[in-house]
Parts: C-alpha cells; structure tokens; sequence
C-alpha cells in the first residue's frame, strides 16, 4: 500500500519537516531545543532519502539514511557535551547570551 | 715661482722685535679687562710697559742700525691644492728704517704716555685713554715690523681703527663723533686703493712677502706695465689716505678733535707718517709713473696744507695744516727717489712736531686753567681755550713750554742748528735735483712748491709763536678777572714737562749730526750720496727768514688787528680749508645720496614686485589647498566613508549568534539555489 502513495507527499511531509526544523533552529534560544530543531532537519532529510529508495532496488537509500540516524546520533551525543560545556562556562544555555563567536 | 723658504728662526733681534710689539698688546689687554682694579686706572702699568718696548727698541736700534737686517718668517697657514702645496707665511724684518721707526714710536709713544699721566688726569673715561693708546702703539708696531703686505694691511686697519677710537674720544662732544667718523671713511676710501695693489700683487706674484719679492729676478718684470703702475698707484691711494695727502687730507685737521697728546703721537708723529714708512718699504714696486704722480701729488699737499695755516685760529689746527704740508714733504722725498730723505724728514718730524703737539697742549692745558680759576671766582665766561685769539704774552707765565715751542717751530721751519733744518733741506735739494733730469719743465713745479711752503711755513709758525707768546693776553684786555687769572698761571708740571724738554733736545742739530749743515749719520747709513750746493743751501734760509719777517713785520710791527678776523672770501676759503669739504658734499656725498636714493627707489619697485608675487602665490596655493581639500580629500574621504559603511555592515552580520549564522547560511543557499533553477 506504501507502494501506491504518491513521492509528492513524502516530499512534502519532508519539506514541512524540513521548514519546522529550520524555524526551530532559528527562533529557538534554547541550545536543546536548537538540536531537537537540527533532528527535524536530519529526519527530513532521512525521509527523503527513504522515499527515493523505494525506486532503488538496491536500497541506497535506505543504508545511508542508517547511516544518518547513526551519526546523528552520535553528533547529538557531542553537541550535548559540548552544551554541557557551555552551560559551565556560561551558567546559561540561551544562545543570545552566548554571543562571544565575533571579532 | 714660489721658493720661498718657508721658516727662517728667530732670531736674538727679531725676538726681541716681537717682545716689543707684543708688550703694548699686552698692556693692552690686561687694561681692557682689569684696568678698573690697577692702581691709578692702569696708567702707569701701560707707562712702564711702554718704557720697556722702548728700552728694548734702543737695543734693537744699536743692534741693527747700520749693520745687517734681519728676517724671521714662519708659516701661518698652509694650502694643499692639487698643483702643489703652499705655505702663507709671516715675517718680520727689522733693518734700518724699522729699527729707526721703532725707536720713534715707542719713543713718542713713552713720552705721551707719561705727559698724559697729568694731561688727562681725571678726565672722563680716563681708564679707557690708556688702553685705546695701548692698542694704537701695538698696530703701528705691527705696521713698522711686517714684511708681509697683508699683514701690514691688517695693522693699517688696526691704526685707522684706533685712531678712530681716540678721536672720538669725547664722544658726547657732536664735532668728535663726526670727525671720527669722517677720518675713519677717509681711511676706507683709500684703503680701497691699498686693497687693490694688493690684489694686483697676489695675481702677479703669488707672496705678499716684500723679501721674497726682493729675492725675485726681475720680480716688477713679470708684472705687466700698466698692472704695475695700477699696482703703484693702489698702494700710494692708499698711503694717500692715512699721511692725509690732497685730496683726501680733509680729515685731519678734524681729527685734531681727540685729545692733544693723541693728535701728537697719531696724527703728527706716527699714524700719519705709517704712509711714507709703507712707501719708503715698498719703493721697488714703484715705477716712474707711479713716483711722478706721488712728488705731484705731495707738492700739491705741502702747499694746499701750508696756505691754510696762515689763516688759521685754533693753535691746533695750525698744527695739523702744517703735517699735512710736511707729510706732503715727505711725498716729495719718496717720489723724487730720495726715499731715505723723506724717512730722515718723517724721524725729525716726529720729533719736533710731538714737541709742537705737546707743548701746543700745555698751552690748552694753561688756558683750561684759567677758565677753571675763572669759574672758582665766579666769573665764569665760555671761551675756546685752543683760539689763538684769546692767548698772548704767555711767554712769560710758560718760560719752559715757550723755549721747548721755540725749538720745535724753528725746526719745523727750517733754520739751521735744528733738525728740520737737516731734513727738508735734503728733500729739497734732492727735489730740484729730480726735476732737472725730468724731460717735462712743469715737474720744477715740485721743488718750486717746496720752496714756495718753507716760506709759508715760516710764515704761520712765526705768526702762532707771535700770537700765542708775544704780546699782551688778548683776553685779559677787557676783562680784569682773566687778567688776574692769568697773573697767577703757573708752568705746567714736571710729567709735562719732561717730554717736552726731551723733544726740543732731539728736536735739534746735534742729536743727527754734529755738522750742522752736513747730512749727518742718519742719511750716510742708509748710503745716500748727498751733498747739496751752497747756494741750495741758502735759497730755503733766506725763504724761511723772510717768513718771519713777514710775520714780523705784520703782528709786531704794524700790529695788524685786521688779521685777526675772517673778512673776505680768500680768508673764508682758506679757513674752511679750501671748501674741500663743501665740494665734497656738493659733488661726492650728495650724488651718492642721490644714487643711493635711487638705489632705494629702484629696490622699493622690486619689493612691490616681489610683494605682488608673493600675494600671487599665496592666493593660488590657497585655491591649491583648498581644491586639495574639498576635492582630492573629498574623493579619498568618500571612498573611505563608503568602505567604513560597508565594513560596519558587514561587520554588523557578525553578531556572535550562531543562529544568525545559521539564518545567513541559509538565506544564501536559497540565493543559490534560486540561481541554479532560476536564472542559469
């Protein structure tokens, strides 16, 4: 049944995904939440390529989109830290606050 | 050319000459810087230093006079060019006219020092009188003594200089300060020539060192005729100016402004005679048209000076006319070829004419005395104590000053038994002489003149002596305090005295020869063949007797009372000293004003020229400056502003927030993208 849904429609549950993410990492000040918004990325894109696998035989789509959710994993697990680390050096994870990344 | 050997030792002579130039230099500067602490303001220190030059001067004249000259050189600086190297040297040379020269003026020099001792006891700037004498003596010194011509040149500007200090001595007197100037313009005027011969010199010959040019083959043949007369001419201008000779002689008679002693011992003995001295030295580079204008020159001197000291009022002025007339003597000397006459003529002069000066200044001195002793009785009353018209009769009350002004004047006149006598009579015969070898009848004009001022001569001298000795005191006549005053006048003191005496003595036959008609040791040293005829003898006694007859037989006889005031033209034109002076002004001073003032005219239109330029500039290089500020800054300014703008924006995309990062990156994707599936 998956078969007969058009790719049109995963694009655009794709794409939304993509927009919500973005919006999220934009206007979000929380640091966790700018990585949730950057998971929404992630799995926009994974959607893609999952949807463009079904007309691939030989499921590339589908390894890399694995692959994706791994190192998204662990790109989650770094970021985190390095939000930990942040948070001591800061005592804030708002990102308007952390604002030394200039001159 | 230059072979000069370029140091010759010194020797006992020289050194000694040196000590005796150095002394009044010394006593010169310990005066200058400390003579407000000596004792009697320095006075007798600068005696005494004077008085030992003089001793050593007397040793140095045994020494040399009539025995070998001698010369010491050294190098004073040394020139490296590319042709060779050459030294400039100085020497000094004492031979027998230095040797006499020394001794004369160390000698004058000596007894004015010690006459001043009570001549200008307590005058003003009494400590400055010894010092100005100091430097004078040290300069003439220096003139007798080089055998350098530059050298001398400097010592000459060193008298012209001193001299100028000294007659203007009083300075708060307006006549002084006019004729220090005008005797010391005189001088640079002439100098001028004196520069000339020199430049002449040192282009011809390459030295200045009269030896060296002596030493020379056929020196005045490697200079080119007319340069040599031109050369002749220079240093004669020169020689023109400081021995006073016409027409430059204007300004010694205005000299006589500076304190007696000082117109005895510079502008009657020494200064004036440096010029006959230089020639006397320099007589080898003098050629025959050189020496023709020097006895013309000098016969007009002697008696365009003796003319206007008949008429005369002032017992110095009388004085001073008849250097000029004597210095114009001692031209004729040097230009008939008698050179060793006119430096016999200079030394008896010296002599006899410092005695006249200082005895003259007695006279003065007695006269001040009586307007002082006026002034204590209250009877005070301005006269000129030099107007011969006030004086009279002082034989009695100065018996010694009287005799010693006796001596000198006779001498001065001429009359046998005196030194001048010995002199002029040479001068004289040796004139005539000249002019009887000469192709041009008109050069008679020269011993003719000279005969024609011995006359004149004894004209003025007897008519001074009448004046201020014989007689009643003219003063006294109407005015019975004078009378009194001059009652209790008193012979002036012994320091006065003293040179005066010792200048009449030398002021006699005996002291140069013991002939009194003969011509003495002084012209046989310098090898001088003379012996005049007898009746050349006569001519100039009977002139000079009939002198003083005249005088005689006008102011004692026939008590010419006339003869006492200025009433007609030839009178005025004689007492203003021919109007040499209004000529001077008329023609020499006023059309130098009007150069000058069209000078100035011309250089007031090249300052407007010039100012004009200037605003010109100016106004463009503001345009310039602000064409280069509005626009060339401008640009450069936009250019800066526009890139600051656009680095604050671009900066201002930095914000440190990563989301802006983020929100950038993102919005420059889609830029791209839309231009992948848009545009290309």
């Amino acid at each position: 049944m998956i078969n007969n849904i058009p790719i049109v429609h995963f694009l655009i549950v794709s794409a939304l995904l993509f927009a919500i993410g973005v919006a999220v990492v934009i206007t979000k000040r929380n640091a966790v939440v700018v990585l949730m918004g950057i998971e929404l990325i992630l799995n926009a894109a994974n959607l893609n390529l999952v949807a463009f696998s079904q007309s691939d035989n030989a499921l590339q789509g589908q390894m890399f989109a694995l692959f994706v959710i791994v190192i998204a994993a662990a790109e989650a697990a770094v970021a985190l830290a390095i939000i930990v680390n942040v948070y001591n050096h800061y005592k804030t994870i708002n990102l308007d606050k952390v604002n030394q990344l200039k001159d | 050319m230059n072979n000069l050997i370029p140091y010759i030792p010194f020797d006992s002579i020289t050194g000694t000459a040196v000590m005796i130039l150095l002394l009044p230099f010394l006593s010169f500067c310990m005066l200058f810087l400390v003579s407000r602490y000596l004792p009697g303001k320095g006075d007798v220190f600068a005696t005494t230093f004077v008085a030992i030059s003089f001793l050593l001067s007397v040793f140095v004249f045994l020494q040399v006079w009539n025995n070998n000259s001698h010369l010491s050189r050294f190098t004073w600086f040394t020139i490296i060019s590319s042709k060779a190297v050459e030294h400039f040297t100085i020497s000094i040379l004492v031979d027998n006219a230095a040797a006499i020269m020394l001794v004369v003026v160390t000698f004058i020099s000596l007894l004015v020092h010690i006459y001043s001792l009570a001549y200008m006891k307590g005058k003003r700037n009494y400590r400055r009188y010894y010092t100005y004498l100091g430097i004078f003596t040290f300069a003439m010194l220096g003139i007798v003594l080089s055998d350098n011509l530059l050298i001398t040149f400097m010592f000459w500007e060193m008298v012209g200089f001193s001299s100028y200090l000294l007659i203007g001595f009083w300075y708060d007197k307006h006549e002084a300060v006019k004729a220090a100037k005008k005797a010391f313009l005189f001088n640079r005027i002439a100098d001028l020539g004196f520069l000339v011969g020199l430049f002449i010199l040192w282009a011809h010959l390459g030295t200045f060192e009269l030896s060296h040019i002596k030493a020379i083959e056929n020196a005045t043949g490697l200079i080119a005729q007319p340069w040599f007369t031109v050369l002749g001419l220079g240093i004669f201008c020169g020689c023109m100016g400081k021995s006073a000779q016409f027409p430059f002689q204007v300004w010694l008679p205005d000299a006589m402004e500076g304190p007696t002693p000082v117109s005895a011992l510079i502008h009657a003995a020494t200064m004036v005679a440096a010029g006959v001295y230089l020639l006397a030295k320099t007589y080898l580079l003098l050629n025959p048209t050189v020496l023709v204008v020097i006895a013309s020159i000098g016969a007009i001197t002697a008696i365009a000076g003796a003319i206007p000291a008949m008429v005369q009022f002032d017992i110095k002025k009388v004085l001073a006319f008849s250097t000029i007339s004597q210095l114009g003597y001692m031209m004729i000397g040097i230009g008939t070829g008698a050179w060793p006459a006119a430096l016999f003529h200079l030394t008896t002069h010296a002599f006899f004419k410092a005695g006249l000066f200082l005895a003259a200044g007695a006279v003065i001195h007695s006269m001040h005395h009586i307007k002082e002793d006026l002034f204590e009785h209250g009877h005070y009353r301005e006269f000129n104590a030099q107007d011969m018209r006030m004086m009279g009769g002082l034989r009695k009350r100065l018996p010694i000053t009287f005799v010693v002004y006796l001596v000198t004047a006779l001498s001065l006149i001429g009359l046998p038994l005196f030194s001048g006598f010995l002199s002029k009579e040479v001068i004289l015969y040796e004139a005539w002489k000249w002019a009887q070898q000469q192709d041009n009848p008109l050069l008679f004009i020269v011993p003719l003149s000279g005969l024609a001022t011995a006359f004149i001569t004894a004209f003025y001298m007897a008519r001074q002596l009448i004046l201020v000795f014989f007689g009643e005191f003219r003063l006294g006549k109407n005015y019975k305090h004078a009378q009194e005053a001059f009652e209790h006048l008193k012979e002036v003191r012994y320091e006065m005295l003293v040179p005066l005496i010792l200048l009449a003595i030398l002021s006699t036959w005996i002291v140069f020869s013991f002939n009194p008609l003969g011509e003495g040791w002084f012209l046989s040293t310098l090898l001088f063949g003379h012996y005049s005829d007898i009746e050349f003898i006569v001519v100039p006694i009977l002139l000079s007797l009939s002198g003083i007859a005249l005088a005689w037989y006008f102011f004692i006889i026939k008590r010419e009372q006339r003869l006492l005031q200025v009433n007609n033209l030839f009178h005025r034109i004689l007492i203003s000293n021919w109007y040499l002076d209004n000529f001077y002004y008329r023609f020499i001073i006023k059309s130098a004003f009007k150069v000058a003032s069209a000078a100035n005219f011309m250089d007031r239109k090249i300052d407007k020229v010039i100012d004009i330029s200037g605003i010109t500039t100016v106004v463009a290089a503001n345009v310039v400056a602000w064409w280069d500020s509005a626009v060339v800054d401008g640009i450069v300014n936009l250019v800066v502003s526009i890139s600051g703008r656009i680095g604050k924006f671009a900066k201002s995309l930095q914000s440190g927030k990563i989301q802006s990062y983020f929100t950038l990156t993102l919005f420059f994707v889609v830029l791209v993208l839309v231009w992948i599936f848009f545009i290309l």
